[in-house]
């Protein structure tokens, strides 16, 4: 078994991995049970599709399955997985893009994007008169501003909300610096208040 | 990627924005309200699933050890067939160099294969066994389409295969004899190496017992001991050459019998054609063409002259005495006149049909058979 970092000592997703390394099944099975729902959430508001992103998180457990024997305990299993995430949705972005290029309908998360952007330009624009939106609406306000968003802003605000990543770990995880990581979220939160502000002045009036 | 520039503007608070030290800060007031975002779950079935797909590659790879393993196993096949080609082709090559070499047997008989017609033509020794013992006579004419120079030509001809094949028996089969034999078709010109591929293939085509039996007719042939039987294939030459010579094969292939009834017939017509006789006229012009005093007999005689004693003879030609040959035979003058059988080589004599239909009624062949029997008829 490899040695931990200081940083690796005492993750429970790291000993868990370093046991799958070892080719114990019961082990991956239990680092499933750990991190599945995470990543189906995070794909989910990534995507916008439940089995989308059950299909993106089933790919990101095989990946680390296939990548057991030459997983390295050097940095924190989460940033491991996140940046296996990001690839993995990179890879879908890429995939989407030749598809169109085939004629072959967008993802769900595409489409609905673009629905979002319509939606939120009219009522930016004021011709939608403002409202008080409930619980109900309001999340799927919110799911059309998140929509809204470019990949790796989105990718960038899901890390921080629902993983908790610090810059680092995002910056890790997306391949990026921390500067332009600062940047991401401060444009995509800009973009989230423009996409939201329609909806909550009523609530703030 | 280019961001998208952001809708409002940049944030009269970037600066502080970009100075936070948790995403929380930078995100500010849009933090919150992304907790309004449905929470998540896996479907139950979803572990079991990514389990069974993380296991699939790996039975993928026993799979494909185990190809890995036929693959070494069909290898291990195709060495062991290789071993066994290669045992096989040594086999072969061990055998065919104890096996006669087809090259060498023909350059053993390369005399009889150069003169296959001729052997072909004298048929079997069977045959001019039976040859010799009858008295024919020689042909009163030329052949067809034949001047005396072509005659002498084919004497010749035949006197060079008689000796080659004497050489065949006296130089035996030796390394050096073979080597002198494959100088020698290397040596020919092209249009004699033609007619010698066609021979070879011609010899490679005939059954083993006739091959025996051609090169026992060269054996008998050459054979000074036998010389009745080179007469013999001498005679029947020469009344084959008589034939056209595209019909001449229909002749040759007739049997012992058959061949001896054709002869029959071909003598006592040409007995009736002597006062029209090419070929006596030409061996009478040239003393030098006449066969030694003794060998040639009276039965050239000019139309209308008794026969004379001891006629000449073209050299190796044969002439045997014909008894009844004098005046008033069927070669004599009284003979002259006749009609030529139906189909008779009447047209082969370059002096025309003269005295056809003359004082004697036509004359009755017998039981006519196929071309091969019947004499050829004029072109």
């Amino acid at each position: 078994m490899a040695s931990h970092s200081a940083e690796t000592a005492g993750d429970p997703s790291t000993e868990l991995m370093l046991r799958v390394s070892d080719g114990d099944a019961a082990a991956f099975e239990e680092l499933m049970g750990l991190w599945q729902d995470r990543l189906v959430r995070l794909f989910l508001h990534h995507t916008g599709d439940h089995s989308t992103a059950e299909d993106l998180a089933q790919e990101v457990f095989l990946r680390v399955y296939r990548s057991r024997e030459s997983y390295k305990p050097t940095a924190k299993f989460t940033t491991w997985i996140h940046t296996i995430a990001n690839n993995v949705a990179s890879d879908l972005r890429q995939r989407s893009y030749r598809r169109r290029e085939y004629g072959v309908p967008t993802s769900v998360s595409a489409s609905s994007s673009a629905i979002g952007l319509d939606q939120m330009a009219v009522a930016a624009s004021g011709l939608m008169p403002a409202r008080v939106a409930d619980r109900t609406e309001l999340r799927a306000v919110v799911q059309e501003a998140i929509a809204s968003l470019n990949e790796r802003q989105r990718m960038a605000v899901l890390l921080a909300k629902f993983e908790q990543c610090s810059y680092e770990e995002i910056a890790a995880a997306m391949d990026l610096t921390v500067p332009a990581v600062k940047s991401l979220l401060f444009r995509a939160r800009d973009q989230l208040r423009a996409a939201i502000q329609p909806y909550v002045q009523g609530d703030a009036t | 990627m280019s961001e998208p520039h952001p809708p409002s503007g940049p944030s009269p608070d970037a600066a502080v924005d970009l100075a936070s030290t948790e995403p929380s800060q930078a995100l500010a007031e849009v933090w919150d309200l992304l907790d309004a975002l449905p929470d998540a779950a896996a479907s139950p079935a979803m572990m079991a699933t990514t389990m069974e797909m993380a296991a699939a590659p790996a039975a993928v790879g026993a799979a494909r050890g185990r190809a890995t393993s036929g693959r070494w196993e069909a290898w291990g096949w195709l060495s062991a067939a290789a071993i066994v080609l290669a045992s096989l082709a040594i086999g072969i090559a061990a055998g065919r160099s104890t096996l006669p070499n087809p090259e060498t047997g023909i350059l053993t008989y390369l005399p009889l294969v150069q003169h296959l017609d001729l052997l072909r033509e004298a048929g079997s020794v069977a045959f001019l066994e039976e040859l010799a013992t009858r008295d024919y006579p020689a042909p009163r004419r030329l052949p067809p389409a034949q001047s005396p120079a072509d005659v002498l030509a084919d004497v010749e001809e035949f006197d060079a295969a008689v000796a080659s094949f004497r050489r065949l028996e006296a130089d035996g089969d030796g390394k050096e004899l073979l080597a002198a034999r494959r100088a020698q078709v290397l040596g020919m010109p092209e249009r004699e190496r033609r007619q010698l591929d066609k021979s070879v293939e011609a010899f490679l085509r005939l059954s083993a017992s006739d091959r025996r039996e051609l090169i026992a007719v060269g054996r008998a042939i050459a054979d000074p001991s036998r010389k009745r039987l080179l007469d013999a294939a001498r005679l029947w030459h020469q009344w084959i050459q008589l034939r056209d010579p595209a019909d001449r094969r229909d002749v040759i292939d007739l049997g012992t019998a058959d061949r001896l009834e054709w002869l029959d017939r071909m003598t006592r017509f040409d007995g009736r054609m002597d006062g029209r006789d090419g070929m006596r006229q030409f061996f009478e012009r040239d003393p030098r063409r006449r066969p030694p005093q003794g060998q040639g007999g009276p039965e050239f005689a000019p139309p209308g002259q008794p026969p004379r004693q001891g006629p000449p003879g073209p050299p190796g030609m044969q002439q045997r005495p014909r008894g009844g040959n004098g005046p008033g035979g069927p070669g004599g003058p009284g003979g002259s006149g006749g009609p030529n059988p139906p189909g008779g080589p009447r047209g082969q004599d370059p002096r025309g049909p003269e005295g056809e239909g003359r004082g004697r009624p036509p004359f009755r062949p017998a039981e006519p058979k196929p071309s091969a029997e019947t004499p050829a008829a004029p072109r």
